[in-house]
């Protein structure tokens, strides 16, 4: 499953409730809103009532004037909206302002308010017996207040809505600013970088994270150097003890020679080279994997390669079969370790020695783009064997003592440092031969 | 060639001395850093094959201090430390050559001779002694083009006397190259061994100096 983001999730949330707030609010504003509206218009209908109710006398005594009265009453009032009409009590319009209309409003004849579909009308029934003053609000006018004053209430938040997603988003991400930060330098922290995470000024949240990853990688670094350590000290342990057992066979298998004994003599040597050579690239690549990100030195590959290159022509079975091209200028500096850089640079030449043809030469190739190609002769190794190489214990030939872990040290160092193996076969432009090729990153 | 074997696995150093004994080479072997200065101080080595863990001391400050003092001796190190780093430090040291733990013992053989050559200016492979044609690196003697046979000693004796080619070599010269502390070695057994190279090579392969010693002859 997808994971979200914590800062998208975060939005969403502050976003959505404060909208839900906001809605909720606007809901109550509107309610209390209307509420309010309809009681002030309620009020100043019954007020117009009260106010016609001591002319319902004159009203009934002389009628013309106080239907002069009566209009410039509800003229100061609201004199648009309201309409009234007084009813005699024989249920006929005694007196009425211009705008209502000459029939009675359809309400009972009860004190209150009642509603039409036209108008809202209160009823107050008067001084002078059976007469009831009758004051009428057009229902459209008061629908169109409150539409009014709903618009003005929810209107404003509606627009500060946008507004408020825009600042949420702000505040989130300067908030997670620090935790990004912190995400960052655990991001930076991988097999090539055990270094400490320095002070940041965390917030109290998070600094207890920043001290946490800081003891775990010293943990780790220390486990490391333990691991290293190890491999070091079991290089010594065991190395002295097999050469003692090789050097004693080798006696013995020369005393033995021209005898019954000479065949198991020689093979029980070899199996000690063999037993050796395995023990060697185990401890490589504990080594290997333990070295790479102790140390972040500047490690200069051809002064390496000078040390390997001597070393390896000094075998018989190597000497000037090994031949070295540069096109690169007089240093190539890789952040690293100069160990596992050397036990990388080693597995390789050792590999062409043992599974190339030992007729023809090996040519290491340092390219100024930051490649070293090492080439050897051979026969053509198939594109599927090819892909299996780098795999621990899968060996190029049935040819030589190899353990089959060569490559795979190899191929494991410069995942790790960023850099990567390419095997090749045949060897370009040749028809037959390997070619493996390193690139080291800048 | 007289050769001090510092190296303190007891099963190691046994092999490693007998092998090279069998190559003619005389060899004292110590098992510690302490008698094995002592023995450089009072012996001409011709090589020194130094492990580097000792029990009283690291094989690299004992090399250090003997380039110190202005020992040129060739030093080969034997060590289990193969790591590129490990060898940088020993031939910072001063070391010639270096084999990693496990080795062929003939490689040994072989560096030492290699190393020796390299000092003794015997980088000319062939060497012409009148009608003898010597053959440092394949051991092949040659008298007027037909190879003779020559046992370790022998050759070893050759070698002694090739290293120094415009000097004279004296008699206790030759068997201090020759025997390790504790051999057995008869008077006369130096003059047997140029009796024999002579009957095999020419009486006048090797010249003897009256009251002084052997040299070459030419």
């Amino acid at each position: 499953m997808a994971s979200r983001s914590l800062v998208s999730r975060l939005i969403w949330l502050l976003t959505s409730s404060m909208a839900g707030l906001w809605l909720l609010g606007s809901v109550a504003a509107g309610l209390l809103t209307v509420f309010e509206i309809n009681e002030r218009l309620d009020n100043a209908i019954e007020e117009v009532a009260q106010r016609l109710l001591p002319a319902t006398y004159d009203a009934v005594q002389q009628p013309q004037a106080m239907q002069q009265m009566a209009r410039q009453l509800v003229a100061t009032l609201d004199p648009k909206a309201l309409a009234y009409q007084i009813i005699g009590p024989s249920g006929e319009v005694a007196m009425r302002s211009e705008n209502a209309p000459e029939k009675p409003f359809p309400v009972p004849r009860q004190a209150g308010f009642h509603d039409t579909p036209q108008y809202r009308v209160y009823a107050q029934p008067a001084a002078a017996d059976g007469y009831f003053v009758e004051v009428a609000e057009p229902a459209m006018h008061r629908s169109e207040a409150l539409g009014r004053a709903i618009v003005l209430t929810v209107g404003p938040l509606l627009l500060f809505l946008p507004l408020s997603w825009f600042l949420i988003r702000w505040a989130v991400f300067r908030g997670m600013r620090s935790l990004d930060h912190l995400r960052g330098e655990i991001g930076r922290r991988d097999g090539s970088n055990l270094a400490q995470i320095s002070d940041m000024g965390l917030p109290t949240e998070l600094a207890p994270i920043q001290i946490a990853v800081n003891r775990l990688l010293e943990r780790l670094e220390r486990a490391l150097a333990t691991e290293r350590q190890f491999a070091a000290n079991s290089a010594h342990e065991l190395r002295t003890p097999i050469a003692a057992v090789l050097a004693q066979m080798q006696l013995l298998s020369a005393q033995l020679a021209g005898t019954q004994h000479t065949e198991r003599a020689t093979r029980i040597v070899n199996q000690i080279k063999g037993l050796s050579s395995l023990a060697e690239k185990l401890l490589q690549l504990s080594r290997a994997g333990a070295g790479v990100g102790m140390q972040k030195e500047r490690v200069d590959i051809l002064t390496v390669l000078q040390v390997l290159v001597d070393e390896f022509r000094r075998r018989e079975d190597v000497g000037n079969r090994l031949l070295v091209t540069t096109t690169c200028s007089d240093e190539l500096i890789v952040r690293g370790e100069l160990d596992v850089v050397g036990i990388t640079l080693r597995n390789l030449i050792e590999n062409a020695v043992r599974y190339g043809d030992p007729d023809e030469p090996i040519e290491i190739v340092i390219e100024h783009d930051r490649q070293i190609r090492l080439l050897n002769g051979g026969a053509v190794i198939p594109s599927e064997t090819l892909e299996t190489l780098k795999k621990p214990f899968v060996r190029g030939s049935s040819v030589g003592a190899g353990g089959g872990l060569g490559l795979a040290i190899v191929d494991s160092v410069m995942k790790q440092i960023g850099g990567s193996l390419t095997l090749i076969s045949p060897v370009m432009g040749r028809g037959s031969g390997f070619e493996a090729r390193l690139i080291f990153p800048e | 060639m007289r050769v001090l074997l510092v190296e303190d696995e007891p099963h190691l150093g046994s092999a490693v001395q007998e092998h090279v004994r069998a190559a003619g080479h005389a060899v004292d072997w110590f098992e510690r850093l302490e008698p094995a200065e002592h023995a450089v101080l009072t012996v001409s080595y011709d090589a020194l094959l130094l492990d580097l863990h000792l029990p009283d001391g690291r094989g690299l400050d004992f090399l250090r201090k003997l380039r110190r003092r202005g020992d040129a001796l060739p030093v080969v190190i034997l060590t289990a430390r193969d790591l590129v780093s490990d060898r940088i430090e020993g031939l910072k040291a001063g070391a010639d050559d270096y084999i990693v733990k496990p080795f062929d013992l003939d490689e040994v053989n072989a560096r030492l001779e290699a190393v020796s050559r390299r000092y003794f200016g015997k980088s000319v492979p062939v060497l012409q002694v009148g009608p003898v044609e010597l053959e440092w690196e394949a051991k092949v003697a040659r008298l007027e083009g037909r190879p003779v046979e020559l046992s370790a000693r022998e050759w070893a004796v050759i070698e002694v006397l090739g290293r120094r080619r415009q000097s004279t070599v004296s008699k206790e010269q030759i068997e201090d190259a020759l025997y390790a502390f504790g051999e057995e070695i008869e008077s006369n057994t130096i003059e047997v061994y140029v009796s024999r190279i002579r009957r095999k090579l020419g009486r006048d392969f090797i010249r003897t100096i009256r009251g002084l010693g052997y040299r070459l002859g030419d």
